[in-house]
């Protein structure tokens, strides 16, 4: 490990070079050139994402004219940093592969799934509020149903699978009775030339269409407020980073502006347990609570998020994207937090790992860095999956030592660094006194599981999605359970120090199901919000790889086709 | 984060190159340039040769800075970071003034390295970078004068855009040698070639 430098933090030195104000949440593009933006339109759009492209394609398809606008310095969101896959319940894909899904079991699937506390199969909301219910609802009713209208219209075909690695449908994340479907959800836009496009692929459409029909994104506006009369939102204040202009728009405003991943005061203040940041572009730093405040919306639980995992010395605020560590490599590998045991199937999806992090036990946030521990067997055959540098590779963020012994010493030095410099929202941790002792208990438990092939304290290995996470099993592993291989404890052992983080949030100002914000006396005219930025169709839920892009696109398409609908000028008017 | 990297041979005489990857996506892949400077002298490769897979996220997950987002490549905020981190790794390991050598974005990522440390680095070599990512760097980067540098096209498609790079780089005062491989797009005789020209340039001294 090299030497502790005096070096000002990453993103600050590359925030000042790049000529940018370094603080999260500033503006990270130099001022927009002045162009020529309208004065007035049917519909803005704010940001650049699923979402919000689909917003301005239901409207566009509809004959509206409509002004995208995007604060950060590129187009895309969180979406273009994605895989581009969207869940979506009784797909074509599926449709084509004949796969059922079955409307009562995939209502059940979703509400259990994200509203895990009330969920109530015998209720007949399922234990959900009307309201909520009804979103899923929509949800069910209407996804494929707007996958096949971008199609028509031809802004986007999201007709390939999503394949795992060995050519299958990717399973969903939760394996219960009423879920009937397991595989076929994913789906993801049709590349040029065949196959599967990821997010770029799928923002590289979006805005394609949008073009066509003369609408470009324009790079470095922030919408900061609303105009409203009456209770009516009538247009939008921008801010390009040289002066502020009002834009009127006739039929309203879609909000897909992201959630508030990168802003360290509104994680604080909404956030429950320690969140250190982000995975998504910086820009995601919750434009809309504010202005949806100031909009008299309702919001609904501000605690939501797509959470994940980060590697500790990865966490930044300013960076465009961190990769968060999308699936734990290796068999002779376990996660044990600061008392040294385990406390998660290593195996499942990020959202289920990201989540232990927010745990209390005994009087503190007892997971706020899990260590992954492996041996060097699994260093030489998992090696170049991320976390874990390539075979021969000199990298800072993991920690070795020989044997239980020597890690311990090495990670409690390391901890002393790392703790001067801990991202917001996760204060110094320690190892306890006996964590080797209680490591090499949990290592020869594990262990001893691992050869009778049965983890019998959080299941690994039960579950579909864990084979697709993990890939082909090592083929010097011939044990009943390929996800786990004893860890070598007498040669080196390696530690990587996990977060706990978030895709991004999606809590925000409650939507009905037309896409439209509800203020306290119904919805607001001409106010729209799709995506991360607005209360979350999944509630604290992840039910599959794309459950995120999904509600954007869905939700998204319908928002701009009301809003368009409202324009007297395309629709019926108001 | 630091990067991590390769490092073949700390002791090794002769010049020290640095090698940055591109995205997975580009024409060449670092074979071809790993051969042209095998034997110059110690060689540094930020996370060199992942296998790749044709999945999206995998390819992300290779590489030590992000390709982001999306399709049309990089953005001033991913490559200013990544530029920031070659800078620290250059500081950390005192290799007296390498050769830095970058595939694609890798190319522009090397080209900051390299504008911004003039005084410290040796020779650049920038192979099939995009000119459209030269106006991302960093407006220090571009406003010093710059090191001795090579632009390489890896096949004849690549011959506008290698002029068109060398064209935004005179309109910041930047001199560069150029050359480009005209031969099939791909092979052993593409790579022979890649050799002899880098090789040849670097031990000349880098054109000077």
């Amino acid at each position: 490990m090299a030497e502790p430098t005096d070096r000002l933090p990453l993103g600050e030195r590359v925030a000042a070079l790049a000529g940018l104000a370094h603080r999260p949440g500033a503006r990270l593009s130099p001022a927009a050139p002045p162009s020529a933006v309208p004065e007035e339109c049917d519909v803005v759009v704010a940001g650049s994402g699923a979402a919000a492209l689909s917003a301005a394609a239901g409207a566009l398809s509809r004959g509206a004219s409509v002004v995208i606008f995007e604060k950060g310095p590129v187009h895309g969101g969180t979406t273009a940093c994605s895989g581009g896959v969207a869940h979506i319940y009784a797909n074509s894909v599926m449709q084509a592969a004949g796969i059922e899904d079955p409307r009562p079991e995939a209502l059940a699937y979703m509400a259990r799934v994200g509203y895990p506390a009330t969920y109530d199969p015998d209720s007949p909301c399922l234990g959900l509020q009307p309201a909520d219910h009804a979103l899923l609802e929509t949800y069910y009713d209407r996804g494929a149903e707007v996958m096949a209208g971008l199609a028509q219209i031809g802004a986007v075909r999201m007709e390939a699978p999503w394949l795992a690695w060995d050519g299958r449908m990717f399973p969903d994340y939760f394996e219960f009775p009423e879920n009937r479907a397991v595989r076929g959800r994913g789906i993801q836009p049709l590349a040029p030339g065949g196959g599967a496009g990821n997010g770029g692929e799928l923002v590289r459409q979006l805005m394609a269409f949008a073009s066509r029909r003369g609408t470009e994104v324009r790079l470095g506006h922030r919408v900061v407020d609303l105009e409203m009369e009456c209770g009516v939102t009538t247009g939008v204040v921008v801010d390009d980073g040289r002066a502020c202009r009002r834009i009127r728009c006739h039929g309203g405003v879609v909000f897909g502006s992201g959630g508030f991943a990168h802003s360290p005061e509104l994680r604080e203040r909404f956030l429950r347990g320690p969140i250190a940041g982000g995975s998504g572009v910086p820009s995601n730093t919750g434009d809309l609570v504010d202005i949806g405040l100031r909009a008299g919306a309702r919001f609904g639980g501000m605690h939501n998020g797509w959470w994940n995992q980060q590697v500790l010395e990865a966490v930044d605020d300013y960076a465009n994207s961190v990769l968060d560590v999308w699936a734990i490599p290796g068999d002779s590998m376990v996660l044990v937090n600061r008392l040294g045991v385990r406390a998660v199937d290593e195996k499942r999806e990020y959202e289920s790992r990201g989540r232990v992090h927010h745990a209390f036990a005994g009087d503190e946030y007892v997971n706020r860095i899990m260590f992954m521990v492996y041996d060097q067997r699994t260093a030489d055959r998992f090696g170049g999956r991320y976390p874990i540098p390539p075979p021969g590779a000199i990298a800072d963020h993991v920690t070795s030592g020989s044997g239980v012994a020597g890690l311990t010493v090495a990670l409690a030095d390391r901890l002393r660094l790392t703790n001067a410099a801990m991202p917001p929202g996760i204060g110094p941790v320690g190892l306890v006194p006996g964590f080797a002792e209680a490591l090499a208990t949990t290592i020869s438990r594990f262990n001893a599981m691992a050869e009778a092939g049965h983890d019998g304290e959080f299941g690994r290995g039960s579950k579909a999605v864990e084979f697709a996470f993990h890939g082909p099993a090592a083929p010097d592993n011939h044990l009943p359970n390929p996800l786990m291989y004893p860890i070598d404890t007498g040669g080196m052992l390696h530690a990587i120090s996990l977060v706990g983080t978030t895709f991004d949030t999606d809590s925000g100002p409650l939507v009905g199901t037309n896409g439209q914000m509800l203020g306290a006396s119904g919805p607001i005219s001409g106010l729209y919000g799709a995506g991360n930025c607005v209360d979350g169709v999944f509630g604290e839920g992840y039910p599959g790889g794309g459950s995120t892009i999904g509600p954007g696109l869905v939700f998204g398409f319908l928002a701009g086709a009301h809003a368009a609908a409202s324009s007297p000028r395309t629709g019926a008017g108001r | 984060m630091k990067l991590a990297y390769r490092d073949t041979d700390s002791a090794a005489p002769g010049l020290p190159v640095v090698v940055l990857h591109g995205d997975g996506t580009g024409s060449i892949d670092l074979t071809g340039v790993a051969r042209a400077v095998d034997g110059l002298g110690r060689v540094v490769a930020p996370f060199g040769d992942y296998a790749h897979t044709a999945n999206g996220m995998e390819v992300a997950g290779t590489c030590w800075y992000r390709i982001l987002p999306g399709y049309e490549g990089t953005d001033p905020v991913s490559l200013t970071k990544a530029v920031v981190q070659v800078c620290d790794l250059l500081d950390d390991l005192a290799l007296g003034r390498p050769a830095l050598i970058g595939c694609g974005q890798g190319g522009v990522v090397a080209l900051g390295a390299g504008l911004l440390r003039a005084d410290e680095v040796g020779p650049v070599v920038c192979v099939d970078a995009s000119p459209a990512h030269v106006e991302l760097l960093p407006p220090a980067a571009l406003a010093g004068p710059g090191p001795r540098l090579l632009l390489v096209a890896t096949a004849a498609s690549r011959a506008a855009a290698l002029g068109e790079l060398r064209a935004h780089l005179a309109a910041h005062r930047i001199d560069s040698d150029t050359w480009q491989w005209s031969g099939d797009a791909e092979g052993q005789a593409r790579d022979d070639a890649l050799t002899r020209r880098i090789g040849g340039w670097l031990e000349e001294g880098g054109g000077r």
